[in-house]
């Protein structure tokens, strides 16, 4: 979501129609717009919530920052999208200790610090030696992926734990649902922007509408997370 | 657009709602799926508060019986007998002594105790703490036989190892209750009581040769079927952490095994 506005502008720069770039950024607006409501809600309840669910408020204060500092990179046309970066090194950490303590499992730290480290490694070698300057999608496919995986071993867990009976009544259930319609359905735009950015640079602001309209409907799943989360009987999740 | 773009596109189209389906689909299967099972574990809880209730309502109920049954043996054996010795006594007084009056009098007296002892033995066999379970049963199918004319035959395979008093007083009222059952509802002609001791325990069958009845394939009918007496023996055999089986004895009849594991 953070990286709606730079990247709206930067292919919308690419488009020789004015009436693409208007919709272009109507759309990346709004889902930053979007990007406040479970912010907010999150901060009224803020007192009320549970550990992940406050870092999951940190993530959204992050993803309006970067957005914030996205429209001022993009002003200055500094070239490569580091503020992009450092958001998805930012979603990335977040995501991990929030799902770290969605598993309440300690034998899980170890390999969640040794994914993280490669995770590091990899976006630092991608942004310095392998895309530069071009959108990093390949640390957005490998993040993608991941956190596919752990969505789907969180709801394995919650089948097989089944805490409650009413499953919306889980915070992070949404919280997963968030997740996962987002990186599933971002993947194989990630897998093939590369492409797209090289070869269909005018027409790439219409794929890149799809992520940010991915990117408001787990705003609003995130947003239900946090309104079920003063009601959910099972506040370790 | 070139074909290869058309086909890069394609793919973007195709596997994005591939996964968009998957994704969809798992949440549904979760959703759906986790609410059935939950359902389930509830309905199993219920059943399991019911089957509790049910073994307490059978304790209770054993408790009862046991003891409405040793008020109408007081009442009715030793309460008449003691009228007659009285009666007897009375009609004595003031006349000479008669020694054939005499001997009725002992001999009711000796019917009397013996009645006592039968009622006390039935209520816990001395035979148990002093010659053990095996001892024991053997005296219970003497009674028997002697009592309603049905021959039980005892039969002990292995080396026996002991059995704490707890256990031996368990195990002899799981006996005690099957031959009862066999007696009573099977109409039973013979009962054979085998015990066959090996290194994981202690396998108990009472056979008989009655008309048995028709094994339900749910244990919950089985239960409806032998009512609070099932409870009952299942309630003492997991007391004993054990397993008991209804099985039908060939030709006819019912075969009761209760399997009991030696612990140390």
């Amino acid at each position: 979501m953070v990286t709606n506005l730079i990247h709206a502008r930067h292919f919308a720069n690419l488009s020789s129609y004015e009436m693409s770039l208007e919709t272009a950024y109507f759309i990346a607006k709004l889902s930053t717009a979007t990007t406040l409501i479970p912010f907010f809600l999150g901060l009224v309840r803020f007192r009320s919530m549970t550990k992940e669910l406050k870092l999951l408020l940190i993530l959204l204060g992050v993803s309006i920052t970067c957005d914030m500092a996205a429209l001022y990179h993009s002003e200055l046309k500094i070239g490569p999208n580091y503020v992009g970066d450092a958001y998805r090194l930012a979603e990335f950490i977040l995501l991990l200790i929030l799902y770290y303590k969605a598993f309440n499992n300690p034998k899980l730290f170890k390999g969640f610090v040794v994914v993280a480290f490669f995770y590091v490694l990899f976006l630092v070698a991608n942004v310095l030696f392998i895309q530069q300057e071009k959108i990093n999608s390949y640390t957005n496919i490998i993040l993608a992926c991941f956190f596919i995986v752990l969505a789907v071993l969180f709801f394995y867990k919650l089948m097989k734990d089944l805490p409650t009976l009413v499953v919306y009544q889980l915070p992070m259930f949404w919280i997963n649902v968030g997740v996962l319609v987002y990186f599933a359905g971002n993947l194989f735009l990630w897998i093939v922007s590369h492409y797209l950015v090289t070869v269909l640079n005018d027409d790439f602001k219409i794929y890149w509408s799809f992520h940010n309209f991915l990117g408001m409907i787990k705003n609003i799943l995130f947003a239900a997370g946090f309104y079920v989360s003063t009601k959910s009987p099972m506040k370790s999740l | 657009m070139s074909p290869s773009e058309n086909q890069i596109v394609l793919i973007f189209v195709i596997g994005t709602a591939g996964m968009l389906f998957m994704a969809v689909a798992i949440i549904l299967f979760v959703a759906f799926y986790q609410k059935k099972m939950i359902e389930e574990q509830l309905r199993r809880s219920a059943l399991e508060v019911d089957y509790q209730r049910k073994m307490l309502q059978a304790a209770l109920e054993s408790q009862e019986n046991e003891r409405q049954r040793v008020s109408k043996d007081l009442h009715d054996d030793v309460g008449m007998m003691l009228m007659t010795v009285r009666a007897q006594v009375n009609s004595m007084i003031g006349k000479e002594f008669s020694a054939a009056l005499a001997g009725d009098v002992r001999q009711l007296v000796d019917d009397t105790h013996e009645t006592v002892r039968r009622i006390s033995w039935d209520l816990k066999p001395s035979t148990l703490e002093r010659f053990g379970l095996a001892q024991t049963v053997i005296e219970m199918g003497s009674r028997l036989s002697v009592k309603g004319s049905i021959p039980v035959d005892f039969n002990e395979d292995g080396n026996p190892a002991s059995l704490d008093t707890h256990q031996e007083t368990l195990l002899f009222r799981i006996i005690q209750e099957s031959v009862s059952n066999a007696i009573r509802h099977g109409a039973a002609q013979r009962i054979d009581i085998r015990f066959l001791w090996n290194t994981e325990g202690l396998t108990v069958t009472i056979a008989d040769d009655g008309i048995g009845f028709d094994f339900p394939k749910e244990h919950d009918m089985m239960k409806v079927q032998l009512g609070l007496g099932l409870v009952n023996l299942e309630n003492r055999v997991a007391l004993l952490g054990g397993q008991l089986h209804f099985n039908k004895n060939n030709p006819s009849g019912t075969m009761v095994k209760i399997m009991i594991p030696l612990h140390g």
